[in-house]
């Protein structure tokens, strides 16, 4: 009695466990290309949104960031874009920054933060990060930093505005050298 | 409970039995994802599929489960049906997955789930365990989105895309964080206590 009741037990487990891994494998083989597609749409749309001219991608890796290089439609390089995280205030904030091909922000965007509500994370929102466009290394950082810099941060999330001028910089040292390949080349 | 069909399975979710407000269980995600109306709607929905199908199998395969694996065969079904939510947010709708985030693969050990797979489905035939998933389901539903509109209303003068209260509203910012929640989910089962309370006594 004892043994056939364990024996049950271990009878409709394996049957249970089996078909629902039947199942999901079904499932997923019908949702794995639709995930892929959404993915794909998501980028391209982020990349659409800082180059407008762009229609060529590359994905390449650039010391421990994905860099996705971005062409026009005769093949003319615009541009790169640079996925960095940084630290803010209530935690990692992901960045997409824009860097064209004279090493100047072409648009800065936050794809995820966990700013405080009503304060940090008003960081995401254009108005902040309107300021970051067409700047250079060496403005980006606060006015009220040392050395100084041509970004107004936000009253209040200091902490926060810093912490993306700075994923910023980072994002855009990274790229320094190749941008400006011919002269980094030499100095080497 | 020996009737064929109960009505009362699907009332009993809504206002007697509602999952959040009296018997004080899945309360995780509701402080959690309440502070957006959108995705409070979302895992309601999300939420709700997973009980229906968990107890629409369980119940269906309650004679022949003994008792003594009962508790791996009905976390194998739930993750299964999460699982297949995932997936399904994840090809069609990856934003609402995306702000969802660990919550919506958490429904495994949501406790409102587990516990009715124990307390009710493994009891009760199909159709009474399915009036009693719906029911549950609307219940936290109703919960979460009920808390959900108080919280994005004060805390950022919004319920989805609608601006209440124009641009010079200044939020109430606490409403929006996490004490916020608590204090929202304190008052309405206040709330609930004093109503029932009320009746009982008539």
């Amino acid at each position: 009695m004892k043994t056939k009741e364990r024996v049950a037990g271990v009878v409709i487990l394996v049957v249970v466990t089996l078909t629902a891994g039947f199942l999901l494998s079904q499932v997923y083989a019908v949702a794995s290309p639709r995930i892929e597609e959404q993915k794909r749409k998501e980028k391209e749309n982020l990349c659409q949104e800082i180059f407008p001219e762009g229609k060529k991608m590359e994905d390449v890796q650039v010391g421990q960031l994905p860099v996705t290089i971005v062409y026009d439609q005769a093949g003319v390089k615009l541009g790169q874009i640079v996925q960095n995280r940084v630290t803010g205030y209530g935690g990692e904030i992901f960045l997409l920054v824009g860097v064209d091909t004279e090493g100047k922000i072409r648009k800065v965007k936050v794809l995820q933060h966990n700013e405080t509500p009503g304060l940090g994370a008003r960081v995401a929102q254009g108005s902040f990060l309107k300021q970051f466009d067409q700047l250079t290394l060496e403005q980006l950082y606060l006015k009220t930093e040392r050395p100084e810099g041509k970004i107004d941060a936000i009253s209040g999330a200091t902490i926060s505005s810093r912490a993306i001028a700075e994923g910023v910089r980072k994002a855009l040292n990274l790229l320094a050298p190749t941008e400006k390949s011919g002269s980094s080349e030499k100095d080497l | 409970m020996k009737k064929l069909v109960n009505w009362q399975s699907f009332s009993d979710g809504l206002w007697k039995e509602n999952p959040v407000l009296t018997l004080m269980l899945g309360l995780c995600p509701l402080l959690a994802i309440s502070s957006s109306v959108t995705d409070s709607l979302g895992m309601g929905v999300a939420f709700t599929f997973v009980l229906f199908g968990s107890n629409l199998i369980i119940s269906a395969i309650r004679r022949w489960v003994p008792s003594q694996v009962r508790i791996p065969v009905f976390i194998v079904v739930i993750a299964t049906f999460v699982t297949i939510t995932d997936y399904t947010l994840a090809a069609f709708l990856p934003e609402l997955k995306r702000n969802l985030g660990v919550f919506l693969p958490l429904i495994v050990v949501n406790c409102i789930v587990l516990g009715r797979a124990e307390a009710f489905a493994a009891r009760n035939n199909v159709f009474n365990s399915l009036l009693d998933a719906l029911g549950m389901g609307l219940g936290f539903t109703l919960v979460i989105v009920l808390m959900a509109i108080i919280r994005e209303g004060l805390g950022n003068g919004t319920i989805g895309p609608l601006t209440l209260f124009g641009k010079n509203y200044k939020p109430f910012l606490i409403m929006i964080l996490p004490p916020g929640a608590f204090l929202v989910l304190g008052f309405l089962i206040a709330l609930k206590n004093n109503l029932a309370g009320r009746r009982n006594r008539c």
